[in-house]
């Protein structure tokens, strides 16, 4: 008889997003917290992800994650006065560059790590065409969610 | 130090914070647009599960209520007190046995889940529209197996 696929047993996509969320966060918690990182702010990791990266468009990634720039702004600060990052201001233009500095780019390689590890044991667990799916579903609800106007309420007023 | 090679797709938990709250935000939308936005965030979904018959909801054991919120016993208990006070549950001791409690949805806790439900689907509707059948198994798939990491770990 063959093993019924893992799919048979699921529930509600906002139900199953509530708990898979936070799958990747306590593996990345776990392993910062060994490592003498537990200072680095949520969602900093991303920061540092791409400035590991040197990815061009780090301004568009970071709105993308739901991150406004107000935001955005405060965890520059907060990575800065706990040495993950540095700031140079380029004096010609008054443009701003980060970089990570040496604790920065050992947390960002912790956090990658912890993440590759949850990474390794979901395609033990599914299909490729079943691990396509999971990031073309995901890509799309980002989507819906940037399509759609700012809640109606504001985080935590309706407790 | 070998620098890691740049990926060609986002990082799936880059795609997880995207994609996260799309259907929180759409709820507290339906639920202000409903009168109901007092509903404590963390039991949206769990009025969706009770009872919704006409013209009298079935009562819940409390205790599968608790079982469906994720949280522990006394955060759980505090919750539904406050889906008590402020009139989304009723709440009676069990007639066949007195040591037990039961719940159900009021009028209110109705038309709360009632919205609920229909942001949900409207979520799940447009998801279907723009992704195949197998790439929405592999969504499903691929969450829940998350959540088993998850209850694993």
């Amino acid at each position: 008889m063959p093993t019924p696929s893992i799919a048979d047993t699921y529930g509600a996509i906002p139900e199953l997003m509530r708990v898979a969320r936070g799958t990747y966060k306590r593996a990345v918690d776990e392993q910062l917290a060994a490592h003498g990182f537990e200072d680095l702010p949520n969602p900093g990791g991303y920061l540092l992800a791409y400035l590991a990266n040197n990815d061009e468009s780090i301004p568009d990634r970071i709105e993308g994650l739901g991150i406004k720039k107000r935001e955005l702004s405060q965890l520059v600060d907060v990575l800065l006065l706990r040495g993950f990052i540095t700031r140079q201001v380029n004096p010609k233009d008054g443009t701003a560059s980060l970089a990570l500095t040496e604790r920065g780019r050992a947390a960002q390689q912790v956090s990658a790590e912890a993440c590759e590890h949850v990474d390794e044991e979901l395609k033990r667990r599914l299909t490729d065409a079943e691990i396509a799916g999971l990031r073309r579903g995901l890509a799309v609800l980002g989507e819906i969610k940037q399509s759609l106007p700012g809640p109606a309420i504001r985080r935590g007023l309706a407790r | 130090m070998p620098s890691r090679p740049r990926p060609k797709e986002l990082p799936l938990p880059s795609l997880m914070r995207g994609a996260r709250d799309v259907y929180r935000d759409a709820i507290r939308r339906a639920l202000a647009n409903a009168g109901c936005d007092d509903v404590p965030p963390n039991s949206t979904l769990t009025l969706t599960e009770l009872d919704r018959s006409e013209p009298e909801p079935k009562f819940t054991p409390q205790a599968d209520v608790v079982a469906s919120l994720h949280l522990s016993k006394q955060a759980a208990s505090q919750l539904i007190d406050t889906l008590v006070l402020r009139q989304y549950l009723e709440r009676r001791t069990d007639p066949e046995d007195r040591r037990r409690m039961e719940l159900r949805l009021t009028s209110r806790g109705c038309t709360a889940a009632s919205a609920v439900q229909k942001a949900i689907d409207t979520i799940d509707a447009a998801l279907a529209q723009r992704i195949t059948a197998d790439e929405l198994h592999g969504l499903r798939a691929g969450l829940t197996a998350f959540r088993k990491l998850h209850d694993q770990s």
